[in-house]
C-alpha cells in the first residue's frame, strides 16, 4: 500500500520543475510539455557556477507552485496583468530529470542535448532545458529542427550576440559562438533569428556578422523604447517568417545585474525583469512557440536567490497557455 | 554612576537608535515605544525574519552618532532632524512570543500590544513574519475602543493581499492569511481596510474576495497610473473614515525585489525605497496610529545592509518632526 502523502510545504519534497511528476521520454505525448536539466558549464569562459543552475531552477518554482496547489480556486491571478493560471492537467508537464553531461566530455553532452530535444519534438512534446551555459542553445535547436524535419526560428534572449569565431583558447565550442555554430549548421537561416537584449560591447567583428548576414537585434534600449509587447510582436513576426517553428532562448544574463547577479557575465543597463515577464508572455500567446530554452543561471552568484526565481517565473509565463490554461 | 560618551554606533546594548531601554510604567502620552517581535514560523518559505528587529535596531544604531553630533537634512525634502528627543522614544526589547506554540504567542502579542498602546504611546514594532500583524492590530483595536470607544482602520503595505483561508499546510496560522483574520475578527470594519501596492500573482479567490467585497485595493498599477501621493492619502481617508487611528503594516515584499531582496520571497517589480520613505512622511502626517515593520529577513541579503538600514530609515522618517524633533 502506498504512503499516503498530503500536500507538502513548498521546502519540503524532492524537486522537480513545478512539482510536475518524473517521466521518461517514452512517456512524451503530443502536447506535453517536458523539462530537462543540463547542469552542463563546460564551455563556460567566465564565471563558474551555472550547472548547479537546473537544481536552483527547480527549487525556485516550489514557492510558486505550492501556491497555486495551495489555492481553493486551483488558480492564481496577476493582478496587474489580469493573467490566470489553473492547476494543469495531469501529464501536461513532466519532468525528465538531468541530461547526461560531464563537463570534460564536449560531445558527450553535445549529443546528448540534440538527441533529448530531438526525441521530445519528435514526439509532439514541447521541450525546455534548464541551463547549463549558453553553449547549449546550439545542440538543442539542433535537436528541434532534426525532430521536426525542418527548418525553425529563433529568438534569442541575452546580453550577447555569441557570434565569435573559434576561440585561441577555447577552441570552436564555447559559449561566445553559441548562435554562430547554429547560423553555420543551416537548422536556422539569419533573416529568421532576431536578437533581444543585446547592450553593451560587443566585438565589432560580431556585430558585422550580425548585419552583414541579415540577423535581426533589438537592443536592451530599443526593447525599452518600443516596449516588450510590440518587440515580441516584432520578433515574432521576423522569427516565424516562413518557419512553423519558434526556438526561444533566455539567457538570464540578459536581465540587469541589478537584479539578476546570479549568472557567469554581469551586465550593467540591462533589462528589468518587468520587461522580461512582459516579453514571456507576450511571446507565449504565440502557437508557433515550441521549444525552450533558459541558461546561464549561476546561483551562488546570487545569495539572494533572485535569479532563479526570475528563470522559473519566466518559464512559467511562457508555457502558461500550455500549461496552466492562460 | 558611569557617564557614557556621545553614542557610538557598535559597543553595548543595541537598542534602536541606541536610545533608552524602557518598560510599560516609563510610557506616557505622546511618547514612542518601539517593540520587537522575533517570531517567523507562519512565513511559509525562507525564515529569518526572527532576526530583523535585531537588524534594524543594530542598523539603526549608526544613526544614534550621527544625531548626536549633527543635525542631519534630508537633501531632496529639505526636512530637516535633530538628535532624538531621548525622553520621548524608548526600546521595550521583544514581545513574548512562543515558536512553537502559536496560540499563546498570539494572545501574548495582543495582551502586550493592548498594554503598550494603553499608555498613550505610539507603538512602533519591529517584526517578524506577516502573521504577527494580526494580533498586534488587534491589541491596538482593544486599547484604542477601552480609551476612545471607537474603532481603528488598517492599512498594509504588501506585494500580496494576505486574504488567505484555510491552507491544506497551514491551516489558519500562515502569512497569507493575516488581512483574512483582521477581517474575520470583525474588529476591523471592511470599510476602514485597505491594501497598498498588491502585484504580481495572488491565489484567485483572494482576488475575488477583494472584488465581491469591494474591498479598498490599490495595486502597483494604481500608483504608477494616479501616482504615490494621492494613492496614500486616498487609502488613508478611506481607512481612517470615522476611526481613532489607523494601524499601519509594511511588509518588505511591497519593495522591488532589485532594490532590496531581504524579504522570503522577492518581487520582481514593487516600490522603489525613496517611494516606500515618501509614503511613510504621508502616513505619519496623516497620523497613522502605529506602525509594524514586518516580512524583513536579515539572513536572505547577506551581502547588503540595504534591508535594515532601509527599515531603521523607515521607523525614523515615521518619527520625523514628532518624536524626532525638527530644529
Amino acid at each position: 500500500m502506498p504512503y499516503q502523502r498530503d500536500l507538502l510545504p513548498s521546502f519540503a519534497g524532492i524537486n522537480s520543475f513545478a512539482r510536475a511528476p518524473r517521466a521518461g521520454f517514452d512517456d512524451i505525448q503530443p502536447g506535453t510539455v517536458a523539462v530537462v536539466g543540463i547542469p552542463y558549464d563546460g564551455a563556460s569562459t567566465s564565471r563558474q557556477g551555472v550547472r548547479q543552475g537546473p537544481r536552483a531552477i527547480r527549487e525556485a518554482s516550489a514557492d510558486f507552485i505550492y501556491d497555486l496547489q495551495a489555492s481553493q480556486s486551483g488558480a492564481l491571478i496577476d493582478v496587474i496583468t489580469g493573467r490566470v493560471l489553473n492547476t494543469p492537467d495531469p501529464g501536461a508537464l513532466v519532468d525528465l530529470g538531468d541530461l547526461q553531461s560531464s563537463p570534460l566530455d564536449v560531445q558527450g553532452a553535445m549529443d546528448a542535448c540534440t538527441d533529448a530535444f530531438s526525441r521530445i519534438s519528435k514526439a509532439g512534446g514541447f521541450p525546455i532545458a534548464l541551463g547549463g551555459d549558453r553553449f547549449i542553445t546550439s545542440p538543442l535547436v539542433g535537436g528541434v529542427a532534426s525532430g521536426l524535419g525542418s527548418k525553425i526560428g529563433l529568438i534569442r534572449i541575452s546580453g550577447q550576440l555569441s557570434l565569435a569565431e573559434p576561440d585561441s583558447t577555447h577552441g570552436p565550442d564555447w559559449t561566445g559562438a553559441s548562435l554562430r555554430r547554429i547560423l553555420d549548421s543551416g537548422h536556422v537561416s539569419a533573416r529568421n533569428t532576431v536578437c533581444v537584449g543585446t547592450q553593451g560591447y560587443i566585438s565589432y567583428r560580431e556585430w558585422g556578422y550580425a548585419r552583414d548576414q541579415g540577423v535581426t537585434v533589438i537592443t536592451a534600449d530599443a526593447l525599452k523604447e518600443q516596449g516588450p509587447e510590440s518587440a515580441a510582436r516584432r520578433a515574432l513576426e521576423l522569427a516565424g517568417d516562413g518557419c512553423d517553428a519558434i526556438y526561444v532562448s533566455l539567457d538570464i544574463g540578459v536581465v540587469d545585474s541589478g537584479y539578476a547577479s546570479g549568472t557567469a557575465d554581469i551586465v550593467v543597463g540591462g533589462v528589468v525583469p518587468r520587461d522580461l515577464l512582459s516579453l514571456m508572455r507576450e511571446l507565449s500567446a504565440s502557437s508557433k512557440i515550441a521549444a525552450l530554452d533558459v541558461v546561464e543561471v549561476a546561483p551562488g552568484l546570487d545569495v539572494r536567490g533572485r535569479s532563479e526565481r526570475l528563470a522559473a517565473q519566466s518559464i512559467v509565463e511562457l508555457i502558461a497557455p500550455r500549461v496552466f490554461g492562460s | 554612576m558611569t557617564t557614557r560618551s556621545a553614542p557610538n554606533s557598535t559597543p553595548g546594548i543595541t537598542t534602536f537608535m541606541d536610545l533608552p531601554r524602557g518598560d510599560l510604567e516609563h510610557l506616557k502620552e505622546g511618547m514612542v515605544a518601539v517593540c520587537g517581535v522575533s517570531y517567523d514560523l507562519s512565513c511559509t518559505s525562507r525564515i529569518g525574519s526572527r532576526f530583523g528587529g535585531r537588524a534594524i535596531r543594530d542598523s539603526a544604531s549608526y544613526y544614534a552618532g550621527a544625531f548626536s553630533r549633527n543635525d542631519l537634512v534630508e537633501i531632496t525634502t529639505g526636512d530637516r532632524m535633530s538628535g532624538a528627543r531621548r525622553s520621548q522614544i524608548l526600546d521595550l526589547g521583544d514581545f513574548n512570543a512562543y515558536p512553537l506554540d502559536w496560540p499563546r504567542t498570539e494572545k501574548e502579542l495582543r495582551r502586550s500590544m493592548r498594554e503598550v498602546t494603553a499608555t498613550g504611546a505610539t507603538p512602533v514594532v519591529l517584526g517578524g513574519d506577516h502573521f504577527i500583524s494580526y494580533p498586534l492590530c488587534l491589541g491596538y483595536a482593544d486599547a484604542v475602543r477601552e480609551r476612545s470607544g471607537k474603532s481603528v482602520g488598517y492599512i498594509q503595505l504588501s506585494s500580496r493581499l494576505d486574504l488567505g483561508t484555510s491552507d491544506p499546510v497551514w491551516g489558519d496560522v500562515w502569512r497569507g492569511a493575516t488581512a483574512r483574520r483582521v477581517l474575520d475578527s470583525g474588529i476591523v470594519s471592511p470599510r476602514n481596510m485597505v491594501w497598498v501596492g498588491v502585484n504580481g500573482y495572488v491565489r484567485r479567490e483572494e482576488w475575488d474576495y477583494s472584488r465581491d467585497n469591494e474591498l479598498s485595493v490599490f495595486t502597483l498599477a494604481d500608483i504608477r497610473k494616479r501616482g504615490l501621493q494621492p494613492v496614500i492619502e486616498d487609502a488613508m481617508g478611506i481607512a481612517g473614515e470615522g476611526c481613532d487611528s489607523v494601524y499601519v503594516s509594511i511588509d518588505f515584499d511591497v519593495m522591488d525585489g532589485g532594490i532590496v531582496a531581504a524579504t522570503a520571497d522577492p518581487c520582481f517589480d514593487g516600490l522603489t525605497n525613496v517611494e516606500l520613505l515618501k509614503a511613510v512622511d504621508i502616513l505619519r502626517r496623516k497620523k497613522a496610529g502605529a506602525l509594524d515593520l514586518i516580512g524583513m529577513n536579515p539572513t536572505v541579503n547577506m551581502v547588503s545592509a540595504t534591508g535594515p538600514r532601509l527599515g531603521a530609515w523607515i521607523v525614523i522618517r515615521f518619527l520625523a518632526g514628532d518624536a524626532l524633533a525638527y530644529p
